[in-house]
């Protein structure tokens, strides 16, 4: 049996485990909005784990940090970087969303803000700013489902079926279980996702060079740019440190201010649950470097290979694997791009309808908001698949560009917790600025005042400015209000 | 603020030098070194395990101070006048 045959039976098999998985966990919670947003706040320290981790480890990593390593060298580890400094925050600010949710019923991010600033307006702008950054963030995991299932059936499947197929079961199991179907899937497919790149990583270098000293020894001579700090930008050239530095920062800032994964904080059973997930998280990031390797294993063995973002599929057709093996690396690879398209998608949908439609609209009842959560699930699928058959964007590049309006979110969620003197004024001036000089600098890099530097830190920079101005400008809020979030 | 979270915060605060500027320049250079890994690999996996180390002292230190919260002295009832 030819492999592409033998990788789609394997992948095939992961598609229907994946489905069965995740729809049996919505059976065992509630039919409320609580249940199907936050898992009525059960999930237990394992499943958090694999939650956050393969939320964060998506396409992304598996494919983009395997194509940059490539394309770039040493560029790609900033996306190491950025995960050992942006996880930490959530150690202190989950407990307390936590507590908040528990207290006041809340079920998103957005809602933590609103009440503490006392402002509508907020929750519908974090809804907008959520499903904006959402839609690329989704658009990269389906590219990657897309990529993976092309290059290996040598192009017998497209990779609109490809991504078509592979979404067509996360929306099944998404919308029947919720964040439960997350969590469950998340389990299984991070466990697998890890086998796959310890695996890959180890044995590609080896396969291809002997081992990973000798790998990099090959690159020194052939390629000494790529091992020289911060690496190379996307045209070829030197990239600067301002730009990796800024990528770094913009980066972490906004790790755990994405929405699906602020959200989880909520779903946690314990405060104590939460803090142990932070505590093993760095077990998760250190399976980056295996996947940093992967992409280094290509640089002197297959030059020149395009797109960059398929150099993994791309050497797994190049070598004389098992048939076997390359199902069930497809089939990690999938697992990459699924656990953290269910996750968005689940908490696009859930933010869009809950923070914005329902506010806008003042209100709905619970089973009226689950059912429009659940259509919301089918167009934002529908309009991520349209661009991702529709754009050239690289998946990293695609990523780099939501963090940084992601990112504005952090200097109000700080203030929240630290700062008893922000106000509405501060915080809702402080996010729509931020967001505002963000967006300017992305679609206009060329007005930056140091070129390079990543368009987030220009928006954090004014977002500060005015929080503090506006904040010290305007009455304190009342202490009712307040209190609640300064309580130990 | 405790002894464990003020390590974290000064760990944290050379991982957020250490991890985005060019400051330790030695460490970030593409000599191979450890099982033959560049040294900048090193150096940011190096950073990866301190953090959690100091995250992790954190974490133990709260624990305790959540046990002895739960199982430590208490007033009774009227003894305070």
């Amino acid at each position: 049996m030819e492999t592409w045959v033998v990788a789609l039976i394997v992948c095939s098999l992961y598609l229907a485990v994946t489905l069965v998985a995740g729809i049996l966990p919505g059976l065992r919670v509630s039919k409320s909005v609580s249940g199907y947003v936050a898992a009525d706040r059960s999930m237990g320290t394992l499943v958090l784990y694999f939650v956050l981790g393969a939320s964060v480890f998506s396409s992304f990593a598996f494919l983009g940090g395997p194509g940059w390593a490539y394309s770039r060298g040493v560029a790609a580890l900033y996306i190491i970087a950025y995960g050992v400094l942006g996880i930490v925050p959530l150690y202190f600010l989950g407990p307390r969303a936590r507590r908040m949710g528990e207290r006041f019923g809340f079920v998103t991010q957005a809602e933590l803000l609103a009440h503490r600033f006392d402002s509508k307006a907020i929750q519908i702008l974090m809804a907008v700013l959520s499903v904006a950054a959402f839609v690329p963030y989704l658009v990269i995991q389906m590219k990657g489902a897309g990529l993976i299932l092309e290059t290996l059936t040598e192009g017998r499947i497209s990779f609109a079926v490809g991504a078509g197929v592979t979404y067509s079961v996360v929306l099944i199991y998404v919308l029947s279980s919720g964040v439960m179907g997350v969590g469950w899937t998340n389990t299984l497919q991070g466990v697998f996702m890890m086998i796959v790149a310890w695996f890959l990583g180890l044995y590609l270098p080896y396969k291809l060079y002997g081992g990973v000293g000798a790998m990099f020894e090959g690159i020194q001579r052939a390629r000494p740019e790529l091992l020289v700090a911060p690496g190379l930008a996307g045209d070829g050239s030197q990239w600067t440190w301002w730009a990796f530095g800024s990528s770094v920062l913009v980066s972490a800032a906004g790790f755990t201010m994405w929405p699906h994964l602020f959200m989880k904080s909520y779903a946690a059973i314990s405060e104590r649950s939460l803090k142990l997930t932070v505590v093993m998280y760095p077990t998760f990031q250190i399976f980056l470097v295996p996947i940093l390797l992967i992409g280094f294993a290509g640089v002197v063995a297959y030059p020149g290979v395009e797109p960059t973002d398929s150099i993994l599929p791309f050497l797994l057709t190049q070598l004389d694997l098992s048939p076997l093996l390359v199902g069930l690396v497809c089939a990690g690879t999938l697992a990459a791009s699924m656990s953290s398209g269910d996750s968005i998608l689940h908490a696009a949908a859930s933010i869009g309808i809950r923070d914005g439609v329902a506010q806008a609209s003042g209100g709905l009842d619970d089973r009226r908001e689950r059912l429009y959560i659940r259509i919301l699930v089918v167009v934002l699928s529908l309009v991520a698949f349209y661009f991702t058959v529709g754009t050239e964007a690289s998946l990293v590049g695609l990523l780099l560009a939501a963090y940084g309006g992601v990112a504005q979110i952090l200097p109000p969620m700080l203030a929240a917790f630290a700062w008893k003197r922000a106000t509405t004024l501060g915080a809702l001036g402080g996010l729509s600025v931020g967001i505002a000089v963000n967006t300017l600098f992305l679609v206009r890099p060329d007005l930056s005042p140091i070129p390079g530097m990543h368009e987030g830190v220009w928006g954090l920079i004014a977002n500060v400015t005015v929080l503090v101005v506006g904040s010290l400008m305007t009455a304190p809020p009342k202490s009712e209000r307040v209190e609640p979030y300064f309580e130990s | 603020m405790s002894r464990a979270s003020g390590f974290l915060g000064a760990i944290y605060a050379f991982a957020l030098v250490g991890l985005s500027t060019p400051l330790f320049r030695g460490a970030w250079s593409g000599e191979l070194t450890f099982l033959g890994l560049p040294r900048s690999i090193v150096w940011v996996i190096l950073l990866l395990l301190l953090v959690f180390a100091a995250v992790l002292q954190l974490y133990r230190a709260d624990s305790r101070a959540q046990a002895h919260d739960k199982g430590g002295w208490r007033p009774v009832s009227g003894s305070e006048s």
